[in-house]
């Protein structure tokens, strides 16, 4: 069943087209991974799905319903939560607090009840303190519970961030680039979570990948883009040998 | 060496995080209402005004301080608060109802403020606040039917009833107890989801945005909400001084408010009240320095504002943490004795230098 889909999505800054009638359709249940040289328009595609720009054409369509000119707060509150290539961490909190400002969507208590800190607030807060516990659990990340991100090491932060988007309980995650800066145990560990966080938690994941043994070991398809266009979409071995993509961005 | 042992999440949220920190907190409240027993009247004004001044700050560092937002305007809602205070005990308002009416007229303009601001950021809305302020001022200064101009005007007693605050200590429990208010609604608050998305939008708008964080609303809120206690604390500050007039809400006392939050220490309310003990002593040392050093009487002013600027650019660039930060390190230092590492708090120090302003 189609989760998520893009139609003839365009966007330019000034003469440059970034991305170009981009048509795509993400399957519930899948791991589907962008690839492409630098400039490709891989992370302008991320944020013209969050919102963080508007697109001049084309339409963007979560769960049957059309995105194209949401509010970009509420977009998580649909089910689509990200994490960014150069890390966007809230630098002065802990880790804790990081995620669970996560949890920011999936609640609303009253400005009254958070003033007085009523007995229902309190309830809710513990309810976000288990959720957030669970993904602590998950990404490993008890040693650092309490240590302010700002201090934490790269590939530390990384899985902060991605734990983040987990705590707002997504139903599609985009990741951009997720192994970036991460040594190749901490990239097979990644590995890992990626598939459980697909089979375990039931999520749908979209990400920008340049490392291709990561892609090709968890990506059930693959899109190829370069300069704002769609080159191939397939499975990992057919992208891999696709002379278009070889000549664009594998290199002969 | 302390290390908590916890046995459920209810212990991080509440107030008083173990005994200890109870213990100090029970002993700082018995000292606080003992103060009029041994203190004299003119010890207890100054505490008084501590307390005026640490309400107007829980308001600024929550703007300030957690949601990174600039204000250089604030003695305009100072003033909105004193007036609006004056105005409506002149017109026999009981000051039940006009203290929180004074607090919301300030609040009213903060929002006004902040829906005209909503897309301006770091030195674009100091610029604005600043503006702002001047509006405020030339207003009280020619809207004389109503302000009395330069002229200024009186404010009476507090009356509750029969109750008349006419002593010293009577004001300053008053005052006291509208702090202790600010401070535990500040506190719930920063540690639900408002204060939580504060902090997002400060450190990173953008991914605040991602998470489901409204930056625009917040941003008008906490402004709001800020305008309200400087308000309170500009009513109070209207009693206190009895008589006011415009060029008591200058440029120098939206400065005095900022400096106040960068002393103390931005994002922390310790920070707010040490922030506020500071600015009420600085007078004094300055006076003192002053005389020690036989400079006239007339270079008061200047030195002031000189000193004040002095001392903001000093710790912005050896304390960013502020008052607050440097009594978290001594703390931390006698904790772990002898194994403090100077490099402890370096990482933090970074990132106030690059992205406050931003």
């Amino acid at each position: 069943m189609t989760l998520f889909e893009v139609r003839n999505l365009g966007r330019s800054f000034g003469g440059i087209q970034a991305v170009r009638d981009v048509s795509l359709s993400v399957a519930e249940g899948e791991i589907f991974s962008i690839i492409g040289p630098n400039g490709a328009g891989k992370t302008t595609l991320f944020n013209l799905v969050s919102r963080l720009y508007d697109a001049d054409s084309g339409q963007i369509v979560f769960a049957g319903r059309d995105i194209t000119r949401l509010a970009p707060h509420r977009v998580v509150e649909l089910g689509i939560a990200r994490t960014f290539q150069n890390i966007e961490l809230f630098e002065n909190s802990s880790v804790l607090h990081n995620l669970l400002v996560g949890r920011h969507c999936r609640a609303s208590t009253g400005f009254l009840s958070e003033l007085l800190f009523t007995q229902a607030n309190r309830r809710v807060e513990i309810e976000h303190r288990e959720k957030v516990e669970g993904i602590i659990e998950l990404l490993d990340l008890q040693a650092h519970r309490n240590a302010p991100v700002g201090g934490l090491a790269y590939g530390i932060r990384k899985v902060v961030e991605l734990g983040r988007a987990l705590a707002a309980e997504p139903r599609l995650i985009l990741l951009d680039e997720p192994s970036s800066g991460l040594n190749a145990e901490e990239t097979e560990d990644l590995a890992f979570w990626i598939q459980d966080i697909r089979d375990d938690l039931g999520i749908t994941v979209m990400m920008i990948e340049h490392d291709m043994g990561l892609v090709n070991m968890v990506s059930n398809r693959v899109l190829a883009l370069d300069r704002g266009q769609v080159l191939a979409v397939g499975k990992p071995a057919e992208i891999m040998e696709n002379p278009r993509v070889i000549n664009a961005y594998l290199g002969g | 060496m302390h290390v908590p042992m916890q046995t459920s999440y209810d212990e991080d949220i509440r107030l008083f995080r173990h005994r200890v920190a109870a213990l100090w907190y029970a002993l700082l409240a018995a000292a606080v209402l003992a103060a009029p027993a041994i203190l004299g009247d003119y010890h207890l004004l100054q505490l008084s005004l501590v307390a005026i001044y640490a309400i107007a700050g829980v308001g600024v560092m929550l703007l300030v301080g957690y949601a990174g937002q600039i204000s250089l305007g604030h003695a305009a809602f100072l003033a909105a608060g004193a007036y609006g205070e004056a105005i409506l005990r002149a017109e026999g308002w009981p000051f039940l109802l006009s203290l929180p009416a004074a607090g919301a007229a300030a609040g009213l303009l903060g929002l006004v403020l902040a829906l005209s601001t909503s897309r301006l950021a770091g030195l674009y809305l100091a610029i604005a606040t600043l503006a702002f302020a001047f509006i405020v001022e030339e207003v009280l200064t020619r809207w004389e039917t109503l302000t009395g101009g330069s002229f200024g005007l009186m404010v009476g007693r507090i009356t509750f009833g029969q109750v008349t605050i006419d002593a010293e200590w009577k004001f300053y429990y008053l005052a006291v107890g509208l702090l202790v208010l600010a401070l535990l609604g500040a506190l719930n608050l920063l540690r639900s989801r408002t204060g939580r998305a504060l902090t997002a939008i400060r450190d990173s708008e953008i991914s605040a945005q991602s998470l489901g964080v409204h930056p625009a609303r917040y941003k008008a809120l906490v402004l709001t909400i800020s305008a309200t206690l400087t308000g309170v604390a500009g009513a109070l500050y209207a009693h206190r001084i009895q008589f006011i007039t415009p060029d008591q809400f200058t440029i120098l006392m939206s400065v005095e408010l900022l400096v106040l939050v960068v002393v103390g220490g931005l994002g922390s309310l310790h920070g707010a009240v040490l922030g506020a003990i500071f600015i009420v002593v600085l007078p004094q040392i300055i006076v003192m320095l002053r005389d020690a050093f036989a400079i006239s009487s007339a270079y008061q002013a200047g030195l002031d504002a000189g000193v004040y600027g002095l001392l903001m650019v000093l710790f912005m660039l050896y304390e960013p943490r502020g008052l607050h930060g440097r009594w978290v390190k001594v703390k931390l230092y006698l904790d772990i004795f002898p194994y403090y590492r100077k490099a402890t708090f370096r990482r933090q120090r970074l990132f106030q230098k690059s992205e406050r302003l931003r």
